[in-house]
């Protein structure tokens, strides 16, 4: 039995719920609300979630090792060592890409985190938050976004890599369904739209039945 | 036995050992021979401009298109070199470690990427000097003070889960050790500013680790 552990938005957890859902792996998909996280960060790994549960065992953290995990025991992630590197690659420059994002949440929140005052008026935090947005929306998503048609060309299957949905095309997809819900406030939901193989990408990943089905639940 | 033929492999990466130094750990553990190409900052932009994404480290597998991303890079050397268990559950205890050193990396980095590039961080792009070394100053002292301390003590308490650890995972030498040298390294010989080295030594299972690891002979004869 798996049971993972998250808030109820899509953030880090979104591509191991796909992962689960294309491998066609039960699993118990727990979203707390954010009143009860004091109570659950007591008892998470590391003081963080998701966190997976493998049979009712200590649960594990970090969402790039639940994703490994799950795409291990799905058949998502290629035995074969070069096939293996190609997805590590790609799901390292997503991670890179929407660590670009971080600092624009982080804002918000905590400022004094990023070298803010701490008490800096929530006004003056949406302004800064907006710029950062922009800047985004100018420099890292179209950088970003040709990799990614870049390598969905060079692959030339449809996919990220091999013939077939990998964890890598799991990751990218989870970060898609952000963007395209307006989870990155201030980055237009149609950035991606102007990438031909990419838009088509997510059209065919979108339109696998258990994807289309997990996307309509949500 | 059949020997193995492997190919031959170049690592590229700055003269430091930041994010391409748990790479470096990883070939030495494996045992496998590789050339640890170190470039200067004067030729970064030529590089920059020739590598696919932009970034290093880069891995040259027999002269082929180089690949990036430092994790994907340690994984494949560790699938190589038995450094990385294809069980499952092992596997995701490694990655476990994997990605929390990451995460260790990316806190203690925060205050040099954001002198590097004040703006990505909500600061004016003209901010001057001094104020930018001031807010790298309070930074540091909060690193100092608590997330350092906190991210030692998840180490700490994952050696703690075994009686007797041998290695951070299991019996055996994993990628997750490469990566946690990597870190402990760093905070030992003081190679981020402001940090004293003397932080590992207030976890003691994770000082006796720090100090085990170091002994094993390809690492020792790395470092000497």
């Amino acid at each position: 039995t798996y049971k993972l552990t998250y808030f109820n938005i899509l953030g880090s957890a979104e591509k191991s719920r796909l992962a689960f859902k294309l491998g066609g792996i039960a699993f118990e998909d727990e979203r707390i609300e954010r009143s009860a996280w004091p109570e659950v960060k007591l008892k998470a790994p590391f003081g963080q979630v998701p966190m997976l549960s493998v049979d009712g065992k200590a649960p594990l953290a970090q969402s790039g090792a639940i994703l490994r995990y799950v795409g291990r025991i799905a058949k998502l992630y290629p035995d074969e060592i070069d096939k293996a590197l190609e997805v590590d690659e790609v799901i390292g420059l997503d991670e890179d890409f929407l660590r670009c994002l971080s600092p624009s949440f982080v804002i918000m929140r905590d400022p004094q985190a990023l070298g803010h005052a701490a008490d800096k008026p929530e006004e003056d935090r949406k302004t800064i938050q907006a710029n950062m947005r922009a800047a985004i929306a100018d420099d890292d998503i179209p950088r970003f976004f040709r990799y990614y048609e870049a390598k969905l060309a060079t692959t030339g299957t449809g996919y990220f890599v091999g013939d077939n949905p990998t964890i890598a095309d799991c990751q990218i997809l989870a970060t898609m369904r952000m963007l395209k819900s307006g989870f990155f406030e201030g980055i237009p939901t149609t950035a991606a739209d102007t990438f031909p193989l990419l838009s088509a990408w997510y059209e065919r990943m979108t339109t696998i039945p258990a994807i289309a089905e997990h996307c309509a639940g949500r | 036995t059949m020997q193995r033929i492997l190919p031959k492999f170049k690592l590229t990466y700055f003269n430091f050992p930041g994010r391409g130094e748990k790479v470096r750990i990883a070939f030495k553990m494996a045992g496998i021979e590789f050339e640890d190409e170190r470039i200067e900052f004067s030729q970064w932009p030529e590089m920059k401009a020739k590598s696919p994404f932009a970034q290093v480290p880069l891995l040259t597998i027999d002269g082929m298109p180089p690949v990036a991303q430092s994790a994907a890079i340690l994984r494949y050397v560790g699938r190589l070199g038995n450094l990385y268990p294809s069980d499952p559950e092992k596997a995701l205890q490694v990655d476990e470690i994997v990605g929390l050193e990451e995460d260790f990396f990316q806190a203690r980095s925060l205050p040099f990427f954001i002198g590097r590039n004040p703006r990505a961080y909500g600061h004016p792009a003209d901010i001057p000097n001094q104020d930018i070394q001031a807010i790298q100053a309070n930074l540091r002292s909060t690193l100092v003070a608590e997330d350092i301390p906190r991210f030692l003590g998840y180490f700490e308490a994952k050696l703690a889960q075994s009686e007797r650890p041998a290695f951070i995972v299991g019996d055996t030498p994993t990628v997750a050790d490469c990566a946690l040298l990597a870190s402990l390294r760093a905070v030992k010989t003081g190679t981020s500013p402001g940090v004293p080295p003397t932080l590992v030594d207030a976890h003691p299972r994770l000082a006796a680790y720090y100090a085990r690891v170091m002994e094993l002979p390809v690492i020792r004869a790395y470092y000497a």
